[in-house]
């Protein structure tokens, strides 16, 4: 209390003495009432406090099971050991206490049991049977249950559905899609040490891409159950009860199942058969989706008194203390007012100080000393001031952890990305009360990218509706995320790559059902990938019924009923060979998988290959016709010899021209098959070839004179194998002089050509022969193709298919230019490379 | 040609290679038939109609617009034309090819390359020409 005037009465010391007593009383009554209401306060602090905790506990475990979900969602089939790998890395026993085990309950009808027990045997585990035995419409066999040990085995095949609390909160997941809590159990994996009530939570899990909009879709989805089982007394107590600052050795829990403190439905209980006097009680609601647990608190409110007491003493002690101090200082220093006014001020203030942060300061180190594993926060929100638990610091990676920051401090944490939406959740949580949780990025002090879960509620507003002041936990989930999203990048990998097979693939469950497809399957039946997960084969064969043969479609169906390993079809439209081969897998969900394979290219080249066969043995059979006609004739009938000259003689050239078709034969499909590797190339002129190939048929000069028009020589080289050229230009040359039959010259010209990508020397061969129509020019290059078929003029069909496949090898090219009777003039080009010069050119 | 009067049925040799039409002419030139020669197939129809053959030997793979299998059916869709027997003569030995070539109502099917002595004996023990003979 400051002192006002410049003197000091005598007094002064006195009524010091006589005031501050009379405050010091005052303050010590004050102190009392104001901790036995803060007493209150904080009693009630604590049981919200409790309650938060226990419904973060709760989600946290709903998170964990949705994680499990996602596991299914994310792949066609999760193996027993991907479940055991997602499990173990939850590390359940180290964030999670309380929580017996995850796994997986497989709901099956009575038409399946055999069908899934003879499968989990197969799997590996022979004495498998799902439990109790009977026979019932719906089962929800646990089929992976992790860490797969110990009191777990006992798990292993029960039917939870049969029992019928299981089966209310089961039947309430499955039919509402959502997260569901069971009531008070007894677990299977109790022994009979240490009892304790028990709970489940399931979250269904349904086909992929199956439609789950109405009740009965949900229903017809639905591939089972991801669960965890609880031990209630392991998990309120290993995290919510005993942590933080909650006074558990004078207050007593317990934990009822349902809206009613009900004896039979308790579930945990903190000090069984306590007896406290004069109990003060407060009960609280956890609401988890539709289940409710009633908690009751009972603190003494005799410990309540005397607490408030002792704070009333000491205060009023201390005050008393205090104004003696105060009284001598005044009485010793009455000269030096300035000194006992400053002084006196000082310590007023101190004591004003006191009294007013006792409250603030003792909540605060309560609230920063609580140290679960998850931070927690208080926000003022009027002052921008957040205080927090070192747990909170610790997250974020501050160092040495603080226990009060400004709010800015968390919104700078935030991840740059996610910073507007957090902030927009807060916004909308605080004006229209939408429940704030939050899973985002944030980044540590060192900038390393953390995933979270913050939730968080509104606990005080102002009288004019102004919020004051928000709770809440945040807690670090990026174990979780990071696995989820590798799962997903992996998943998304896998489906590229199938995407880009050049196999479609077709996946069927148990039931026959498509579990997968990929995009090359669709493309190759030119189907639409509906939205309609519930795609059976039948109706997949019924889509390819346009593309397919009633007789193809039959079979098809067949060979997939009697598990046929392979087969192929005809597409009608467009016009495809299709090969199909299928795998059996060791799974209901991937049962079969099928690889469709378009084989139309591979048919074509087959079908070419026959045609080319059956031609081959047309014009080989042509000429044995003959020869074996003639030499049965010569064998049974006397004949003039002038006819059996006649006749020796036909023998003789058609044998001459089998062989020589023969020869051509190989040649083509040597060269054909060596593709111009055995060439020899080298640059040279092809006038010298060209004689050669003259010199060798030795055309008769007197009918057929050759004349070698202008630029015979002086051509640049060109780059070719010396023979195989000869044998093109004989080629050329003797179908000039069995074409001309009345005789005529042979031209032969050469001649340079510029062209865009090089030039090129053209040899030109022209005859003044029979000439061919249109329709033969377009033929002449096919291979047996002949203008002449009367056998009159002698030929095997195959001398031009070899001048166009050595032409070819030599990278030029062969044109013909005729007309009927007037004569054919046929071009050779070649390629000239001007590094083959040598300079003469 | 012979044309010994009390014997004088018409036989059409229809093949696009002279070699083949040369050998089958030997082999039935021993004085029963009168000989005709077709190249293709729109020439043996046309002459068909001019000279009624009683018996055709038919090549099937032969140049033009017109090939064996289609001269077969029109001879054989034509009432003055169709009592020939028609003998097809083809380097095409496939099942599938003779059946075609009964299904065009072709009397018989011999595929190249053949024995001319079973061909004289084909001819001469033809149903219609036993009889005939027999009378």
């Amino acid at each position: 209390m400051p002192f006002s005037g410049n003197t000091l009465p005598r007094s002064t010391a006195l009524l010091t003495l006589l005031g501050g007593t009379g405050l010091s009383l005052l303050a010590g009554y004050l102190i009392y009432d104001n901790r036995l209401k803060q007493a209150e306060r904080e009693f009630a602090g604590y049981c919200d406090e409790i309650v938060l905790k226990a419904e973060a506990r709760l989600e946290a475990h709903k998170q964990v099971l949705l994680g499990g979900a996602a596991l299914f969602d994310a792949s066609a089939n999760v193996t027993r050991d991907d479940w055991r790998r997602y499990a173990e890395r939850l590390r359940l026993d180290e964030h999670f206490k309380g929580i017996l085990g995850f796994g997986f309950a497989r709901k099956l009808t009575s038409n399946e049991l055999a069908a899934h027990e003879a499968s989990m045997r197969r799997e590996g585990f022979p004495h498998y049977a799902v439990w109790p035995p009977g026979k019932r419409e719906l089962y929800g066999a646990i089929v992976y249950i992790e860490p797969f040990s110990g009191r777990n085995l006992r798990a292993f095949g029960y039917d939870m559905y049969s029992e019928q609390v299981r089966r209310q909160a089961m039947a309430r997941a499955m039919n509402d899609n959502t997260p569901a809590l069971s009531g008070k159990v007894h677990l299977v994996q109790e022994t009979s040490e240490d009892v304790q009530a028990g709970t489940l939570m399931y979250v269904p899990v349904y086909r992929r891409d199956a439609p789950i909009d109405t009740l009965a879709q949900r229903q017809a989805a639905l591939q089972g159950w991801v669960y965890s089982p609880f031990r209630m007394k392991d998990m309120l107590q290993g995290t919510v009860f005993s942590t933080g600052n909650f006074p558990s050795d004078t207050v007593r829990m317990r934990v009822y199942d349902g809206a009613l403190s009900d004896t039979q439905a308790l579930l945990y209980d903190s000090q069984p058969g306590a007896e406290l006097r004069d109990p003060v009680h407060l009960s609280r609601s956890v609401l988890f989706n539709g289940s409710t647990w009633t908690l009751d608190f009972d603190q003494s409110a005799r410990d309540m008194h005397a607490h408030a007491r002792q704070n009333g003493i000491a205060t009023t002690l201390v005050g008393l203390l205090l104004t003696l101090l105060l009284y001598s200082l005044i009485r010793s220093m009455q000269n030096t007012q300035q000194n006992a006014r400053r002084i006196a001020d000082t310590l007023t203030q101190e004591l004003q100080e006191k009294s007013a942060s006792l409250a603030a300061s003792e909540e605060r180190l309560g609230f920063a000393l609580s140290a679960t594993g998850e931070g927690l926060w208080d926000w003022d929100i009027a002052n921008g001031k957040v205080m927090h638990n070192a747990k909170w610091s610790e997250l974020l990676g501050i160092t040495p952890p603080t226990l009060e920051s400004d709010f800015e401090l968390f919104a700078q944490h935030l991840h740059e990305d996610d910073r507007a939406q957090v902030k927009q959740r807060l916004a909308d949580h605080l004006g229209r009360g939408l429940p704030y949780v939050s899973e985002h990025r944030m980044r540590k002090e060192n900038g390393d990218v953390i995933w979270v879960q913050d939730r968080g509620q509104l606990v005080k507003r102002g009288a004019d509706g102004t919020p004051l002041r928000m709770i809440g936990s945040i807690a670090d989930v990026t174990e979780r995320k990071l696995a989820q999203l590798a799962l997903s990048a992996s998943e998304d990998n896998l489906r590229r790559i199938f995407a880009n097979s050049p196999e479609g693939v077709l996946a069927l469950s148990l039931s026959q059902q498509i579990t997968f497809c990929n995009d090359r399957l669709l493309d190759l039946f030119a189907l639409e990938r509906k939205p309609d997960g519930k795609l059976t084969i039948d109706t997949f064969i019924q889509a390819l019924g346009s593309l397919l043969d009633l007789k193809d479609t039959r079979a098809l169906r067949h060979a997939l009923d009697n598990q046929s390993q392979e087969g192929s079809f005809r597409l009608r439209d467009p016009k495809r060979v299709i090969r199909w081969e299928s795998r059996q897998l060791d799974s209901d969900e991937l049962h079969t998988v099928i690889f469709f394979r378009d084989i139309t290219r591979e048919v074509e080249i087959d079908e070419m290959k026959s045609d080319f066969l059956a031609t081959a043995a047309h014009e080989l059979r042509a000429p044995m016709s003959s020869i074996y006609g003639f030499v049965e004739l010569m064998l049974t009938r006397p004949l003039a010899e002038e006819d059996r000259k006649e006749y020796l003689q036909i023998v003789y050239e058609q044998t001459r021209g089998l062989i020589r078709m023969v020869n051509e034969l190989l040649d083509l499909t040597r060269i054909e098959a060596r593709a111009g590797r055995d060439f020899r190339f080298e640059p040279q002129q092809t006038a010298k070839v060209m004689r050669k190939a003259l010199q060798e048929l030795n055309l008769p000069q007197d009918t057929h004179p050759v004349r070698f028009a202008a630029g015979e020589d002086g051509m640049p080289d060109v780059r070719i194998d010396a023979d195989k050229i000869k044998q093109v230009f004989v080629n050329v040359l003797s179908n000039a002089w069995k074409y001309s039959p009345h005789g005529g010259a042979i031209e032969i010209r050469q001649k340079l050509e510029q062209r865009e990508h090089g030039d090129m020397l053209a040899v030109t061969v022209t005859d003044h022969g029979i000439g061919m129509s249109k329709e033969h020019q377009l033929k002449a290059f096919d291979r047996f193709f002949r203008a002449d078929t009367s056998g009159v003029i002698p030929g095997t069909g195959l001398g031009l298919s070899l001048v166009k496949e050595i032409m070819q090898i030599h990278g030029g090219s062969v044109t013909l230019d005729s007309r009927p009777g007037a004569g054919t003039s046929l071009t050779l080009r070649f390629p000239i490379d001007p590094s083959d010069q040598k300079g003469d050119a | 040609m012979d044309t010994t009067p009390t014997t004088h049925e018409n036989l059409l040799i229809v093949d696009d290679e002279g070699n083949l039409r040369k050998l089958l002419s030997v082999t039935l030139g021993y004085g029963l038939y009168k000989q005709y020669f077709a190249g293709n197939g729109s020439e043996a129809l046309k002459l068909a109609q001019e000279i009624r053959p009683d018996v055709i030997l038919l090549d099937i793979m032969m140049p033009g617009e017109l090939n064996g299998l289609d001269v077969c059916r029109r001879i054989k869709q034509d009432p003055a034309l169709k009592h020939a027997y028609i003998v097809l003569l083809t380097a095409l030995g496939q099942q599938a090819d003779r059946a075609a070539g009964l299904a065009a109502g072709a009397d018989a099917y011999m595929v190249k390359p053949f024995s001319p002595i079973e061909l004289i004996e084909l001819i001469e023990t033809r149903p219609g020409h036993l009889e005939h003979r027999s009378e």
